[in-house]
């Protein structure tokens, strides 16, 4: 059974970690955690940060030109940002803008997808819809920004379960591939949300007694943080219970809406989490930790579907096709995937 | 594959300004805007304006949260609101669980974006039913009115408004967009920073609380006016024949071109370049697109227009345009 809709392929992909590294051991230090546990029970080898040059904004623009291949940057009818909301850039023309302008992509319209950690899963689904709809887009390039800046403060023992993030850009070229030329086909995807976390962490200056919440406006030049707004050991128990369901309800309706069954995924991009929830996760679609992919560098945001797709074009991984389904969840809460399957003899047919 | 807008909402900060208070009949004539809307007291956030809107739509179409199947919500982050999505805000509010997504949109006002994206997920989930597009703007402490030179930003005020679209329903189709940004616009629109008495400090380290806060400027405003109206009179009406041809229509016919906010010289040159009668809604000032709530809302009041072709369209800032075609 193959997935109606459109034709469309990921062109190129391009993908960058901060350059300055954090190891387990200097994590240990800052956040008082031992690094038995980041590493073994937190999955953190080390983290990524931008040092000052050539920083995000240059690096940005190198991974576009590589995701582009050959296209000339004029045929981009698109520019897809993704920026964290914490993004410095948010309030007077978001970073496309200067993306667009830097490129000289002079047809490209501007969107920004800002769903945090799931904006890949989504910017995918979003990008797939508008071109079924839409024929005369053609290529959409979907940049994606990191930069946590003072936004995680690694000290804070309340928000130790960000710990691992980490900064990077990455670029991904979609294109409709109507002569059949490209590797991957972008297939369906599947999102839940619970809004009742929406509340529970809030981005606010360390100093104030009530923390800022949605409702309640701040100077942006105050220094700020990501804190929790309740306590952390009820946002952890109202959490664990629902996040597990979540991710393998959302990949096995990606896997359905993609005509493919449980038992045919070869390899699950999910973000970057705490390895116990990620084996249970693999469990279910009988998938051995052994034969996926585990971003060493932490958790790059919603870059780390970019890396995946990344490694596996640099390491031939499908020769004879795949299946993959990206997943993440993001913070409020989200839970997103998209099937990207390569193609190959073991895809051909089912296809679009 | 087609829907309809089943209900619509609007909101508007409490306050209104009228141009008049601020800047005299020159105002009202040369920027164009009647009034602005900010919140009394300043605490009003993103967040309640577009629940507010939301709910108002659903309580206009007669939908109930539990049954939407998609909640979008369009417009500018402010991160001093913060949030990490807006959508789910609104879900939470409202008693909503539905996939939801937070786009901002850069190019075509915000509920004109909402519409197309809307459009692209009734078209690929054939089981999408009910779908809720809201568009906020909360940008009116961005501008500092004691600023003469910020004048055309004046109109920067603080709403939200939202539709409820059902497939199948009775009402306006959308038929085509056609979208652009001229990249930051021109250079001369930025920010500038500057110390505020936030008021009585209830720590009493010192009297008052300081704190450091941004504003929208522009450096020359006629110059900034003159570098916007081009990109305005090169990007509106080819927009315009873009989406009528997309929707298999000639740009001449349209009953009627209708903006969301438009600078008067703006609207000008688009009703010159079109031959078409072009009305903007400048009455509540620029809410980044929310406006065409108020616009939708009046087309369906007005039966002198059912069965015609409209071009709704957008002029933002920094640059960036947008134009949607309705058969009402």
């Amino acid at each position: 059974m193959s997935t109606p809709g459109p034709r469309l392929g990921i062109a190129g992909v391009a993908a960058e970690t901060g350059d300055l590294r954090l190891t387990s051991e200097d994590l240990a230090r800052l956040t008082g955690i031992p690094q038995r546990i980041l590493e073994e029970k937190m999955g953190i080898k080390e983290i990524c940060r931008w040092g000052p040059d050539p920083g995000p904004d240059a690096m940005a623009l190198k991974v576009v030109r590589r995701a582009l291949g050959g296209l000339d940057p004029r045929k981009l009818d698109m520019v897809l940002m993704i920026c964290h909301p914490l993004h410095a850039e948010a309030e007077l023309a978001g970073y496309g803008h200067v993306l667009k302008d830097r490129l000289g992509a002079e047809r490209a319209e501007v969107l920004e997808i800002s769903d945090t950690c799931a904006s890949t899963c989504l910017a995918l689904q979003v990008v797939r819809d508008l071109m079924a709809a839409e024929p005369e887009l053609r290529h959409v390039m979907v940049v994606g920004i990191m930069l946590t800046m003072d936004s995680v403060d690694v000290t804070n023992p309340r928000t130790g379960f960000l710990t691992n993030v980490s900064d990077g850009v990455g670029a991904m070229l979609l294109s409709r591939d109507d002569g059949d030329e490209l590797d991957t086909a972008v297939l369906g995807g599947a999102h839940e949300v619970d809004p009742s976390f929406i509340e529970d962490l809030a981005f606010t200056p360390p100093q104030w007694e009530e923390p800022a919440g949605p409702k309640r406006r701040y100077r942006s030049l105050l220094p700020r943080r990501v804190d929790i707004v309740v306590d952390k050991d009820g946002f952890k128990n109202r959490l664990d219970p629902v996040t597990y369901p979540a991710y393998v309800a959302v990949i096995r309706e990606a896997l359905r809406r993609s005509g493919f069954r449980d038992d045919e995924v070869d390899l699950v991009g999910a973000n970057t989490m705490k390895p116990s929830l990620w084996k249970a996760i693999l469990d279910n679609f009988k998938l051995e930790p052994s034969s996926q992919m585990y971003l060493p560098e932490g958790h790059v945001a919603f870059l780390d579907q970019l890396l995946y797709i990344e490694r596996i074009r640099a390491t031939r991984r499908f020769p004879d096709g795949g299946v993959v389904v990206l997943t993440s969840a993001g913070m409020g809460f989200h839970w997103a995937a998209t099937c990207v399957a390569f193609k190959g003899r073991r895809t051909e047919g089912r296809l679009p | 594959m087609s829907f309809g807008i089943a209900g619509i909402g609007t909101v508007l900060a409490d306050r209104r300004v009228a141009a008049a208070q601020l800047g005299g009949a020159e105002l009202l004539a040369d920027v164009g805007f009647e009034a602005r809307h900010e919140p009394t007291g300043g605490d009003v956030s993103p967040w309640e304006l577009s629940a507010a809107a939301g709910r108002a739509a659903l309580a206009d179409a007669g939908v109930e949260a539990r049954d939407l199947d998609l909640v979008l919500v369009v417009g500018r982050f402010r991160i001093e609101y913060f949030t990490w999505a807006l959508s789910l805000g609104v879900e939470k509010e409202l008693g909503a669980r539905c996939p939801a997504m937070d786009v901002t949109d850069w190019t075509a006002g915000s509920l004109l974006a909402g519409l197309r994206l809307a459009r692209a997920k009734f078209h690929a989930d054939p089981g999408l039913r009910n779908v809720l597009v809201v568009a906020h703007q909360r940008q009116a402490d961005l501008v500092d009115p004691r600023a003469a030179q910020d004048q055309p930003l004046w109109p920067i005020g603080d709403g939200a408004a939202a539709l409820v679209l059902r497939r199948d329903a009775p009402g306006p189709a959308v038929l085509g967009h056609a979208f652009h940004t001229d990249g930051r616009g021109s250079p001369l629109l930025g920010m500038r920073s500057m110390v505020v008495d936030e008021g009585p400090n209830p720590d009493s380290f010192y009297e008052q609380q300081w704190a450091m806060a941004k504003f929208l400027t522009v450096r020359d405003a006629a110059a900034w006016r003159a570098d916007y109206r081009q990109r305005a009179a090169r990007q509106l009406p080819a927009l315009v024949r873009t989406a009528a041809e997309r929707a298999g229509l000639r740009a001449d016919a349209f009953a009627r071109v209708l903006g969301g906010f438009l600078y008067p010289d703006v609207a000008d040159d688009l009703r010159a370049a079109l031959g078409v009668p072009v009305r903007s809604h400048n009455a509540h000032g620029m809410l980044g697109g929310a406006e065409h709530g108020f616009v939708l809302d009046e087309l369906r009041r007005d039966a002198s227009l059912r069965g015609q072709h409209v071009a709704l369209v957008h002029a933002g800032l920094p640059a960036s345009f947008g134009a949607t075609v309705l058969r009402v």
